[in-house]
């Protein structure tokens, strides 16, 4: 067994340096709840390499602004006093296509963070994370990664019907052997960190391994809505 | 209706006699006759005394010759010597030759023998025996002589019958065959013809009913269905058998018929009785028991001379004596059954001894030979009432089955409406019994968990100024504990592997900011069947306790995880390099109070059926929870 000194990843300031000032990350944040919303802000504008670029606290607010600014990351909760988050990121996702869009959540439990992905959002965020793991992940997600969980792994590994211990759904997510490994060594426990060590590539390979089956999973749910709505007769 | 339309045949045959024939027939209705004392067997040439002109005397046909019961019995004893008669009949020139000319001769009767000659050739002679002859067959001769040859000019019938006996001869008939033949067909399809077709068709009744009677032994009618059939064919044998002789002697063929008549009798009383649901058990009993005495007595092992052609006539008075009183007896049943089937049946049987009376009338002579004995006819309305009552019966079982049919799945359905209200109530039960489980353990986790981490956070901020780090501290484990509690919820495998991922996932950051560096050495175990939401979260809380008092008392900078398993346990351990001093082991036994968290790990593990143990090493301490692949018997519900 491969022992990893390391816990999690390490806030590099070198991850600023790598984008010049003048390409600043524009990023979005959608929360009805306001000290929720003025911590990220604050975390945000401190960080040197993004801006804040809106903040809404409703989902009619957030399509608004969504439709006027540019985006490059968007930070969203599900529950909206309004209606739910799925639709903002649905929205996010047509509107600015290269929008990495995270999902912010109290417990990142499998079942919302699910969905949100097949909503097409590229990762979850956990609202009590600290605000230099919050900037962490907002770069990490800009530069291409996907953070997972051993839940959401197992959930994905349920789905394809790679794992005998979790019921299988029917589905048609074609997953590389690369990307199943990593799912299960995922769903062991071990970190990202520890995972891009065992199969010998970069944390970034893993992390962007992670936003292709994220990918994986939103086209999979496009085509079944499709087909849904094909057996029930709304598409000829 | 089958009946009237054999009447109305019947009325056909007879009136078709009546008309005037064309030319080329002759119908003889008047003959000449000479009487004499002979042989039985005809004789190849004619005698001499029949060319005696004066010797024949003319007669009108229909003839009969009465019988002599007295010379009857004095003849007994001679069997070689015969009342001889012979009837000359004279062909006229209107019946030409070559036109393939045949005599016809509905009927002739007598005990003894018949022949005819054409001219001085004998053409036809019978070959039965004297009793039991040919006297129901019409006779149908060819008079040609064969290549156009010359007609005879005279036809003579000779009879030779027993002393006393008597005899009878119809008129005759003579003309080509094509105008001729329907009338011979006619009488011998209503005299031969329908008789051997209703025993048959009777025969392949009784034969079914026997079937059905040795498939339910206690249904007797049908033996008695199949009695009647059998007996009706036995009782009518002598007027389908032929011109030869019966296959048995004529005395046993003579008992045979009238025992035939006696049975059936009793039969068709025993037919009426039931069918009128009318019942004298007695009365049947002595009537078969009488039956069979009579039938042994009569045997001619027993009374070789009891039947003869002389007795036969008395014999059938005493069976149709019978006969009328049982049809009376029938009558007042069916009467008092109101079955219509009965009503029929009762008519059926009360006109056998009127048929009877008739037709012993017709035996002797009295009435016109050519008529007909009317006695096997009732037999078809016979056919037609078992066949009709065994339809009745197929149909009615056949109703009786789909009533049954239908009321068994009513029941069913009834049955099954019924235990599908009871299932739905004891699934309500079952459905309320797991929320109201799952509604105690989520309270109990939130007094254990959170509940009392936010009270020792009020206690902290209530005791007067606290460190902030303090407070956020208690709100971190108030959010640990909540959040393990809620992945406990969702948790529905048997892989410990994912619970672990799951503790690390939740717990990870906790270390990393206590400045503890975790090392992650699982491996693949067998999967823990009884692992469920509730044994998850005492899994997760166990080692979450651990995890809390290694940060807390021991100082430790490193922590290990790491999984294997052995014959009868997976087993984890946590390995730290702290100073703490922990020495205690947790069994099944129920645990006893001990200090600090070890209390509530002990209660938790003895939840789960699981045992282990808590002791320093030279590095620091070992924490071992060793989790039963299988289920413990204690620990099963």
């Amino acid at each position: 067994m491969t022992e990893i000194k390391k816990e999690s990843t390490m806030v590099g300031s070198h991850d600023a340096h790598r984008i010049p000032p003048a390409e600043l990350i524009r990023v979005g944040v959608v929360e009805d709840d306001e000290a929720m919303s003025k911590i990220f802000a604050d975390a945000i504008s401190t960080a040197g390499d993004m801006k804040l670029v809106f903040t809404a606290s409703s989902r009619e607010e957030a399509l608004s602004q969504l439709s006027e600014n540019t985006t490059d990351v968007l930070l969203t909760d599900l529950g909206l006093p309004d209606g739910s988050g799925l639709d903002v990121i649905s929205a996010a996702a047509a509107r600015w296509p290269d929008c990495a869009i995270l999902v912010s959540t109290v417990f990142g439990d499998e079942l919302s963070v699910f969905r949100s992905i097949e909503a097409g959002a590229q990762g979850y965020l956990l609202k009590d994370t600290d605000a230099n793991q919050l900037v962490h992940e907002i770069r990490t997600v800009h530069a291409g990664g996907s953070p997972i969980s051993p839940l959401v792994a197992r959930k994905i590994l349920g789905r394809i019907g790679k794992d005998e211990a979790v019921p299988t759904e029917p589905s048609e997510i074609n997953l590389t052997a690369r990307e199943q490994e990593v799912l299960h060594l995922i769903s062991r426990g071990f970190t990202a960190d520890e995972v891009a060590q065992l199969i010998g590539i970069s944390k970034h390979t893993v992390l962007t391994f992670v936003r292709s089956i994220y990918r994986k999973l939103e086209v999979n749910s496009k085509v079944e809505a499709v087909n849904e709505a094909r057996r029930m007769g709304l598409l000829s | 209706m089958k009946r009237l339309g054999l009447l109305l045949l019947i009325l056909l045959g007879l009136s078709a006699c009546s008309q005037e024939p064309p030319p080329d027939i002759v119908h003889w209705q008047q003959a000449e006759r000479i009487s004499e004392t002979a042989d039985f067997i005809p004789p190849a040439v004619l005698p001499a005394m029949l060319a005696q002109p004066d010797a024949w005397t003319p007669i009108k046909l229909p003839d009969s010759l009465p019988r002599q019961p007295e010379v009857e019995e004095a003849g007994g004893m001679q069997p070689t010597q015969a009342d001889v008669t012979w009837w000359r009949l004279t062909l006229p020139e209107t019946v030409r030759a070559g036109d393939d000319v045949h005599f016809y001769l509905p009927r002739w009767q007598t005990v003894g023998t018949v022949a005819v000659y054409a001219d001085n050739r004998m053409i036809y002679r019978t070959s039965g025996s004297l009793l039991w002859n040919s006297f129901n067959r019409p006779l149908w001769l060819s008079l040609s002589q064969g290549g156009g040859g010359a007609m005879p000019r005279t036809v003579l019938i000779r009879m030779a019958s027993e002393k006393g006996a008597g005899g009878a001869l119809s008129t005759a008939w003579a003309g080509p065959a094509q105008n001729l033949m329907w009338r011979y067909r006619a009488r011998t399809i209503i005299q031969v013809d329908l008789v051997v077709w209703s025993s048959v068709t009777f025969l392949a009744v009784g034969l079914f009913s026997l079937a059905v009677f040795w498939a339910r032994r206690h249904e007797k009618i049908y033996l008695v269905f199949f009695m009647l059939a059998m007996l009706y064919m036995l009782r009518y044998l002598h007027m389908t058998i032929g011109e030869l002789p019966p296959p048995v002697p004529d005395n046993w063929f003579g008992w045979i018929t009238i025992n035939a008549l006696a049975w059936m009798t009793l039969c068709i009383f025993l037919f009426l009785t039931w069918i009128s649901r009318h019942e004298w058990p007695v009365l049947e009993k002595s009537l078969i028991i009488g039956g069979a005495l009579v039938t042994v007595a009569t045997t001619p092992i027993i009374s070789p001379h009891l039947l003869t052609s002389t007795t036969l006539p008395y014999a059938y008075g005493v069976a149709l004596l019978l006969l009328a009183i049982l049809a009376l007896i029938g009558i007042r049943a069916a009467h008092a059954s109101k079955s219509r089937m009965a009503w029929i049946l009762a008519l059926i049987y009360g006109s056998m001894p009127i048929i009877g009376l008739y037709d012993m009338a017709f035996l002797d002579y009295r009435v016109n030979v050519e008529s007909i004995y009317l006695r096997p006819y009732p037999g078809i309305g016979l056919i037609v009432i078992c066949a009709g009552l065994i339809y009745h019966r197929y149909i009615n079982s056949l109703k009786a089955v789909e009533n049954a049919n239908a009321l068994l799945a009513q029941r069913v359905a009834e049955r099954e409406a019924e235990l599908s209200q009871k299932y739905e109530q004891l699934r309500q039960l079952e459905q309320q019994h797991v929320l109201e489980q799952e509604r105690q353990r989520i309270m109990q986790e939130m007094h254990d968990g959170l509940g009392s981490s936010l009270i020792s956070a009020l206690h902290v901020v209530e005791r007067g100024t606290p460190e902030r780090e303090e407070i956020a501290q208690v709100l971190r484990d108030c959010i640990d504990d909540l959040k393990l509690s809620l992945d406990s919820l969702s948790f529905s495998e048997s892989d410990l592997l994912s619970l672990l991922a799951t503790l690390r996932f939740r717990l990870g950051s906790r270390l990393q900011t206590a400045g503890v560096t975790l090392q992650w050495n699982v491996a693949d175990v067998p999967p823990l069947p009884w692992l469920n939401a509730q044994s998850a979260l005492h899994i997760l809380r166990i080692l979450q306790e651990v995890l809390a008092n290694i940060i807390k008392h021991t100082q430790a900078s490193r922590i290990a995880f790491s999984t294997h398993c052995d014959a009868s346990d997976v087993i984890v351990q946590v390995r730290d390099n702290g100073h703490g001093n922990f020495t205690h082991t947790f069994s099944t036994e129920t645990p006893s109070p001990s200090g600090c968290g070890l209390t509530n790990i002990a209660n938790r593990a003895h939840a789960i059926g699981a045992t282990g143990s808590w002791e320093p090493t030279d590095e620091g301490g070992l924490f071992t929870l060793r989790l039963p692949l299988k289920k413990r018997a204690e620990q099963q519900e």
